[in-house]
């Protein structure tokens, strides 16, 4: 579990606050997104929360250690993959993750083992023995996460992870996420964009200027972002609502209907169908497509 | 601890910190390898004259060579005084000053002398010698001599000199330097010689037990078997080689000294016919002076370590640190299971110790390479002073990178940073351009006249604030003359050279940059 609380910090020579005492919590089993502009503050969050520089002011708790105050206690439970990893020059991927393990005194043999495993999962069996350096950019995302699990941390703050990554690679984390969420971890994951959220996350908080705007639980966002239907019929009564609420969420407004939510696109067609069938007329049908990043980027501007 | 080994294992491994490495023990041996060719060259001179003729008709000759290692000399000038007139000779490419006198007799040639000043103008580096006549004798290995002491005709003389010689590129070993008066002849002839092991016990001088022929004055001891006062089988000799007379020539057992630790030996020079014309006995091991190498560490290699040294600890500290931190690889560690403050020691630890090793390692291979070399080891007091030098030097150093390292967040700004450190800090300092120095101190030095109190204090205290000048401090600790610090007139505490001011001064810059970075890293990202 990872609890911020109050959370500041000013850079060097810096005249604002990056991150302007901002507090929420990851709970154990959750996977929490941390949305924001460019500038936001997402990073300097997830790299304070894990110990990699230190906050001017508040506390971060890893499963109820104080990071700053016990930090190698608190650190044995954290995994992080940095936005843009970047590792020792001229050292291959498998000798790093030999050295990471180390910190964690894991028998040099189970390391090993562990290590193959772990760069197999992410699809870097094969370069194993490169130079991690010498990396692509999604490669070294992969190997970052695969140098993360290496102790099998309960806390992961991920910072545009799928940043990179090609289609495979994100379908894998999805699942690797879901798969970390049964097993209760906590899981801090930062995007800009709100859209890849969508399925994934239970939670959401979405920063501006070092401030949290909003913070959004997955229903709240499921009606916020997904596709629609308007139609107008001539006449609107309590059998039409019981015959539309199968297809998604229906709100009538005098003649106005909207289903929003429809969670299979091949519904549309049907639902003209069936108000058709059950004899109603249809004068105006309107998709309505508001999507996520609509309501995120609608949402910023109304912050001053 | 386990993690701190772990880095400094890490670090020592980095591919940077093994050439850094093995440049720290490379220094030393390029320096003692070169610095060896100046324990050769004592550049001794020897000289022999001699006339011959009758009547008032003389040629005489002075021979002038190289005691060293036998080689003539050429265009030296030898100042011939006979019967109170001075006569300039100059040597040709033979190295003979020659001159033919008609206008004296025999017993004003007698009493004729040679002096040759080995450094132009400067008497007391005069060779002096007296003119003796040779008779002319048709066997090349024996001559009469001294016929003015009355002996004439009666007095056989070995034409051969036989004397020990350093060996150019050989300062473990002696040679045998022959020289021989060829007078009258035309042809130089062979001669033979044989050799014993020595299991004698005849006192040592100085490597020679006894050398009779030294002048070229023996009697003939043929087919003796005692010499000296030991006996020994002459049957038992061993042959090792015949060679061509010359006026000087250098005979370099080299391989008698191989595959055996006796250097004690005994040997016999035949004519053709088995007459023997001298012998010597001489231990051929060439051992050179404590001294001598202290001197050369501290002269040659310790300014080398000084210089360099501190050099390869700042780029070690940058590498090992401060790439690390600018490039955010040191983020990767920090997130494990580590505090800050151990990541920095750790860091700092294997960074220092790669250099300190190095340093050890490359002491340690010049201690060898000296007693390869010139037999003789570097003494261990200057070993453990060197090695505290070196510790201020690395530590003073490295502590500064550090800490740059920690509060700088480019790397353009470290490099800067070490670039300045090293010309201000090390390169200026070890070749006392005080110009550079900051020009309080400078002036301040240059107000004070040379060897006054005022002026030793400054300097000392001009060494003491950079961790360079450690290795100065204790030269003068170890050596007391070295040329840039008179200590003769002034006891060592007054000019604040004392030996627990120097540990202490030293641990302060041991110290302090290294609590510096560790409490900026550990309070600041
Ligand atoms: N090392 C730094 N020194 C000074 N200011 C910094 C530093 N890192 C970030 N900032 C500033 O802190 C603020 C927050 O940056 P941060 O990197 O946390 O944003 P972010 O939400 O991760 O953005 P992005 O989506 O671009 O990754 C920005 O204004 C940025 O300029
Ligand atoms: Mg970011």
């Amino acid at each position: 579990m990872i609890i911020i609380e109050e959370l500041k910090k000013k850079y060097n020579r810096q005249s604002k606050f990056a991150v302007d005492g901002i507090s929420f919590s990851v709970n154990n089993g959750e996977i929490l997104g941390l949305v924001g502009l460019n500038g936001a503050g997402k990073t300097t969050t997830i790299n304070v929360s894990c110990g990699v520089i230190l906050p001017s002011g508040g506390r971060i708790l890893i499963d109820d250690v104080d990071i700053v105050a016990e930090k190698s206690k608190a650190s044995r439970e954290i995994g992080w993959v940095s936005e843009f990893p970047n590792f020792e020059p001229n050292t291959k991927a498998i000798h790093l993750m030999l050295y990471f393990s180390g910190f964690y005194k894991i028998p040099r043999k189970e390391a090993f083992i562990r290590s193959m495993d772990l760069l197999r999962t992410v699809g870097l069996e094969e370069d194993a023995y490169r130079p991690a350096s010498a990396y692509s950019q999604g490669m070294k995302k992969r190997l970052a996460l695969a140098s993360a699990l290496i102790s099998g941390p309960r806390n992961l703050l991920l910072d545009e992870i799928l940043n990179g990554l090609d289609p495979s690679g994100i379908n894998l984390i999805r699942k690797l996420m879901l798969e970390w969420k049964k097993q209760g971890k906590a899981i801090l994951l930062s995007t800009h964009l709100l859209g890849i959220l969508e399925n994934l996350a239970d939670r959401v908080v979405i920063m501006h200027h070092g401030k949290i705007i909003k913070t959004l639980a997955n229903e709240e966002m499921k009606s916020l972002g997904s596709t629609g239907i308007r139609i107008r019929v001539d006449h609107v009564d309590k059998s039409l609502e019981v015959i539309l609420s199968k297809y998604g969420n229906v709100r009538i407004d005098g003649q106005n209907v909207t289903i929003t939510n429809i969670s299979d696109e091949q519904d549309m067609e049907n639902i003209s169908s069936d108000i058709s069938a059950n004899g109603y007329r249809i004068s105006h049908l309107d998709l309505e497509k508001t999507s996520l990043e609509d309501y995120f980027l609608n949402l910023i501007g109304e912050v001053p | 601890m386990r993690q701190i080994l772990h880095e400094i294992r890490r670090a020592l491994l980095a591919k940077t910190t093994i050439l850094i490495i093995i440049v720290i023990i490379l220094i030393p041996a390029l320096v003692v390898a070169t610095s060896i060719s100046s324990v050769n060259y004592a550049n001794s001179v020897k000289a022999e004259g001699y006339a011959e003729g009758q009547n008032l008709t003389f040629t005489i000759s002075v021979y002038v060579y190289s005691g060293t290692y036998g080689t003539p000399t050429f265009g030296e000038t030898v100042n011939l005084s006979v019967a109170n007139h001075n006569y300039l000779l100059t040597t040709d490419v033979a190295g003979y000053a020659n001159v033919t006198l008609q206008s004296y007799n025999a017993s004003e040639i007698g009493n004729s002398s040679y002096t040759y000043d080995q450094v132009p103008g400067d008497s007391s580096t005069s060779l002096q010698g007296r003119i003796t006549i040779l008779k002319p004798e048709e066997n090349p290995y024996f001559l009469i001599s001294r016929s003015f002491y009355g002996q004439n005709g009666t007095l056989y003389t070995s034409r051969y000199g036989i004397n020990r010689v350093p060996i150019n590129n050989e300062p473990r070993i002696y040679g045998i330097l022959v020289t021989y008066q060829p007078s009258n002849l035309s042809s130089f002839p062979n001669i033979s010689m044989y050799y014993i092991t020595d299991k004698s016990g005849i006192p040592v001088v100085e490597g020679i037990r006894y050398n009779v022929c030294e002048s070229g004055i023996t009697y003939i001891n043929n087919f003796s078997s005692q010499q000296g006062g030991y006996n020994y089988n002459e049957s038992e000799m061993k042959y090792f080689g015949t060679f061509k007379s010359h006026e000087s020539m250098v005979i370099t057992p080299v391989n008698l000294t191989v595959n055996t630790n006796t250097s004690d030996y005994i040997f016999e020079f035949f004519s053709s016919n088995g007459t023997e014309v001298g012998w010597i006995a001489l231990n051929l091991t060439r051992t050179t002076s404590p001294d001598v190498v202290n001197s050369l560490f501290f002269t040659s290699e310790l300014p080398m370590l000084s210089l360099f040294v501190p050099l390869l600890a700042m780029l070690s500290a940058f590498f090992v640190f401060g790439r690390d931190r600018v490039t955010g690889v040191l983020s990767t560690v920090i997130v494990r299971p580590i505090s800050r403050r151990s990541v920095i020691l750790s860091r700092y630890l294997a960074s220092v110790g790669a250099v300190f090793v190095a340093s050890l390692a490359s002491l340690g291979l010049s201690s060898i390479l000296f007693h390869y070399l010139l037999g003789t080891y570097i003494p261990l007091s200057s070993i453990l002073l060197s090695l505290w030098a070196l510790s201020v030097m690395i530590c003073g150093f490295s502590g500064l990178i550090f800490f740059a390292s920690s509060i700088m967040n480019s790397i353009g700004k470290i490099i800067a940073t070490v670039m300045l450190a090293f010309f201000f800090l090390d390169f200026f300092w070890t070749f006392y351009a005080l110009p550079a120095i900051p020009i309080f101190v400078s002036t301040y030095l240059l107000n004070q006249s040379y060897g006054t109190l005022e002026y030793l204090r400054t300097q000392a205290i001009l060494d003491y604030i950079t961790p360079s000048g450690y290795t100065n401090l204790i030269t003068y600790l170890q050596q007391h003359n070295v040329s840039t610090f008179v200590l003769a007139s002034y006891p060592v505490s007054e000019i604040y050279l004392t030996l627990p001011l120097v540990l202490a001064a030293g641990l302060l810059w041991i110290l302090l940059p290294l609590l510096a970075s560790l409490i900026s890293f550990s309070r600041h990202d």
